[in-house]
Parts: structure tokens; C-alpha cells; sequence
């Protein structure tokens, strides 16, 4: 049995997939895992709380497909999805202590210290920097400068109006340029 | 803007205007020390995004494969449809999959994608195969001038994926376009 | 005697899931995964990665006075015929079962969940 291979427009996967096709449901994921990976892993820097959230993101949007309105908003309906239950996880944190023991643990080992020597200098000031700032401004920052999101979305996504979102990114912004200097 | 007032530097300006204008020094700020310093950090800034954005942390390699186990584990089945049994017990195969396989059928006529499909049991025939009526809701490809040929296509296809791929009794098929494609989209 | 199944069924279901899954057009069992959507804690993640699925995943085998049914989940391939697979699947059930374990099967319960069209 053939089927197209003309990759399809993500509403007609959404459709589809709201229709109960797991392989649409399967190709959005293929497409959006990166992304939404990429954004948990910075903001909780923990390998293994990402993977969690990223999956209990697409778990989620799966199970409230009926509810989407607009095919075509999936995307920011999935960065909303994965920035609040990255918040969420924030919140439920303890201390420290706890991350360290938990990085030591972290299952993905494996695959960190070979990127890590690919990894320049500034860069991990960047990385260290990111988790200074308060997570809202950590998130704002993050779905701007990385991911490209428009104020507009950025507001839709973190629930708060554009002006305080540009607000968290001007003051994210300064921060993380203070601790640049040293690195030059 | 007021929301940056917190971040004017000590020479008056603001750090978000150093930051629009990264590209294009002025006078101002090639004379002013704290103007260049703040330039300094904030190209450093930028240069370490961009490596941020060039070099992504690779996704764990099973990751799509947890979500999607997690996603199957909630698949609507939809109910299950009996197909003929060669031995004592029974063959069964649910409504999603039936699905599935018309929805491909149709696709493979050309020029429409298949939506929705509905498929409700009538009845078991002489066999012990499910006895099935389909309502199948398309969209066509605009411009697609041949309409009626298409569907007679889509019909002829569904039909005999309803036999040979799955084994149950179609009775009757109802085609539905809701919508129109364009091209690329 | 109830005291056997108690023994054997672990022994049918892995071999009556062997069977199932190497039946022509069957793609792979699908395991009941009740409750692992929910708790993907950290140790259900670790068990998921250290240790192989158990053999039996997506087999039922229920015992009831003398008479033994096995059930299985599976999900097939489009390049076959829904129905031809389903039917493959109970044969290779009660004949694998009966030659492995000498145990005849009184029903075997096919229950095709998905179908993968598309991927060969």
C-alpha cells in the first residue's frame, strides 16, 4: 500500500490526527520534539525532567485536540503547553541539591561529554547565565532570541501582555549581557 | 520604551537602543566608554545565541518513541469489529484501524485527502465479517476539475480496501467534500 | 486444579507471544500500557530502559475450570489482509502452544488494534 510522500501541511495532520490517526498524531511529533526539547532542556537544565515534560506536552495536546480551535495554532498551543509545565516543575522544585543529585543520575549521560567538548566557552557562560534569571524571564528570553516566537505569541504562550513580556526580556537581556563581559 | 528605564546606562542611553542598533554605531558611541562596553557584552551575547541556535543539544534518540507509546496507550479504538475466525475464539479488528486503511485508500485516488471516517456495524454477514456502513468526508484539490471521476475513483478504491485489506463487509459508502486543497499547502 | 495455571500461564502467554509475533504481517503485540501514560516517574522511566518489555506483553491468558483462552493485542501491517493475519495469529497460538508447552488451547481471541499502512 503506497501513500503520499508529499509531506503534509500541519492542519491536515491536526485534523487527522484528531480523528484518532496515531501516524499524523506521529509526524507532528517527528516535527515539533526538537523544539520543544530544546526549550525544557534550558529552562529546568536537566535531561531527564525535560524528556518528562516534552512527552507529558504532546500527551497532553493529544488528549485536548478536540479542543483546538485552529488547526493551524498547534504550534503555539504546544510551546504554551511545554513552558507552563516547565514552570510547573520550577515550582515544585526544591533546592539545589536535588538538581546536582539528579544530573549525576541523568540517563543521557552517554551522549553529554562528547557535545560538551564541542561546546565554546561562551556558550556555557550563556548556559550558566540562563539559570540566573527568573524562569518567566528565562522563558521569555528563550522564545524570543531562540525560537523565533513574535512578542505577540510569546505573550499568548507565558499569559501575560506584551508589554510585560518585553519588559522580561529587556531586563533577561541585561542580565545575561552583564555576564558576558568577562568572557570577551 | 518604559519598561527599559531601569537599563539606561550611565551616558544616558538606554541598553535596548545599544541593542537595536548593534549594527550601526553613531557618533555618541564611539566616543562613549560605557556605551562600548555594553555594545562589547551585548555582541558577545548575541554571538553566543547564535551558537546556541547553530548547535542544538540532541534530542534523546527514543524520545518520540516514549510519547507515542504513551499516545497509543490512549488511542480511541472505537469498537471492535468482528472479521471471520478460522478456530474457536475470534479475530477482531477495531473501528480506528478500518479506519485508517479507508482513510489511505481514498488518499491513493489522487486529487483528495481524506478527513473523517465514520464507520458504523450493521450487522455480522454469513462469514461471521462485520456488516458496515462508511461516511467518508473529503477535500478535494482546488481546480480539480474531474469531481465526479474522482469520487467514483475514491468509491471504487475504499470498496475494495474494505475486502481485500480487511477482511470486513462493506454495505454502504457515503462521500462527503467539505473542502479544497491548494497545491503545497 | 488451579494450582498449576498458576505456574503454566506466564509459560503459555510468552510462548503463545512468540508466536503472534512472528506471524507473517504482524508488526509487534501491543502491550497494555494502563497506567504508564499516567506515572512516567523517574523509576518507571529507568524499568522502561533497563529491563526488555516482559515476554507476554499484550497476551492475556485466562484459565477458567478447564477450559484456557489466550487473548492477544496486536497490531499488523497493511500489505496484509486484516482478516488472512487475524486468522494466522490463532493457528500459530494453538499450534505453538500445544507443541511448546503440550497444553491445548481451547480459544484463541485475535484482537487486531491497529493497522500500520504505509510501512512494510
Amino acid at each position: 500500500m503506497t501513500t503520499t510522500s508529499v509531506p503534509l501541511d500541519d492542519a491536515t495532520l491536526v485534523g487527522r490526527a484528531r480523528d484518532g490517526d496515531v501516524r499524523a498524531y506521529e509526524q507532528l511529533v517527528l516535527r515539533y520534539q526538537g523544539p520543544m526539547f530544546r526549550l525544557a532542556l534550558k529552562m529546568l537544565h536537566h535531561r531527564g525532567d525535560a524528556e518528562d515534560v516534552v512527552q507529558e506536552a504532546f500527551l497532553g495536546a493529544w488528549r485536548k485536540l478536540a479542543q483546538l480551535n485552529d488547526d493551524k495554532a498547534f504550534v503555539g498551543w504546544l510551546y504554551r503547553g511545554t513552558t507552563n509545565r516547565c514552570l510547573n516543575v520550577i515550582r515544585a522544585r526544591r533546592p539545589q541539591a536535588d538538581v546536582d543529585l539528579d544530573l549525576a543520575e541523568s540517563p543521557r549521560r552517554d551522549t553529554q561529554p562528547e557535545h560538551a567538548a564541542q561546546v565554546s566557552g561562551q556558550l556555557a557562560a550563556l548556559d550558566d547565565a540562563l539559570q540566573t534569571l527568573t524562569p518567566q524571564q528565562r522563558a521569555c528570553w528563550l522564545l524570543r532570541e531562540v525560537h523565533g516566537r513574535s512578542y505577540d505569541e510569546i505573550s499568548e504562550i507565558v499569559g501575560a501582555n506584551p508589554t510585560a513580556v518585553r519588559g522580561r526580556i529587556a531586563r533577561a537581556r541585561a542580565q545575561l549581557a552583564e555576564v558576558m563581559k568577562p568572557w570577551r | 520604551m518604559e519598561v527599559n528605564q531601569d537599563y539606561g546606562l550611565p551616558c544616558g542611553r538606554e541598553l535596548e537602543t545599544v541593542w537595536e542598533n548593534l549594527d550601526e554605531v553613531d557618533e555618541h558611541q564611539l566616543d562613549c566608554v560605557h556605551c562600548r562596553t555594553a555594545r562589547e557584552s551585548l555582541l558577545a551575547l548575541r554571538a553566543a545565541t547564535q551558537e546556541l541556535i547553530d548547535e542544538p543539544d540532541p534530542t534523546p534518540p527514543d524520545l518520540v518513541g516514549r510519547i507515542m507509546s504513551a499516545v497509543r496507550a490512549e488511542v480511541r479504538r472505537g469498537q471492535m469489529l468482528d472479521l471471520p475466525a478460522a478456530e474457536p475464539g475470534s479475530v477482531e479488528v477495531s473501528e480506528q484501524a478500518v479506519a485508517v486503511v479507508l482513510r489511505y485508500a481514498a488518499d491513493s485516488a489522487g486529487n483528495v485527502r481524506a478527513r473523517r471516517v465514520r464507520v458504523r456495524k450493521v450487522g455480522v454477514d454469513s462469514s461471521g465479517a462485520a456488516q458496515v456502513e462508511v461516511e467518508l468526508t473529503l477535500t478535494t484539490r482546488l481546480g480539480n476539475t474531474s469531481g465526479a471521476d474522482t469520487l467514483a475513483r475514491v468509491r471504487e478504491l475504499v470498496s475494495a480496501a474494505a475486502s481485500s485489506r480487511v477482511g470486513i463487509s462493506l454495505v454502504s459508502l457515503d462521500l462527503l467534500v467539505e473542502d479544497v486543497y491548494e497545491d503545497g499547502e | 486444579m488451579t494450582a498449576e495455571y498458576v505456574i503454566a500461564a506466564p509459560v503459555i502467554a510468552s510462548v503463545a507471544a512468540r508466536a503472534a509475533a512472528e506471524t507473517a504481517g504482524v508488526v509487534r503485540l501491543e502491550p497494555g500500557l494502563r497506567g504508564l501514560a499516567t506515572a512516567w516517574t523517574r523509576a518507571a522511566r529507568q524499568r522502561w530502559k533497563g529491563l526488555e518489555p516482559a515476554p507476554a506483553d499484550g497476551v492475556r491468558v485466562r484459565a477458567h475450570e478447564d477450559s484456557l483462552t489466550v487473548e492477544v493485542d496486536v497490531v499488523i501491517s497493511g500489505a496484509d489482509q486484516a482478516a488472512a493475519v487475524g486468522r494466522a495469529v490463532q493457528l500459530a497460538v494453538f499450534r505453538e502452544v500445544l507443541a511448546q508447552t503440550g497444553r491445548s488451547v481451547d480459544a484463541v481471541r485475535v484482537s487486531i488494534l491497529d493497522i500500520e499502512v504505509g510501512r512494510q
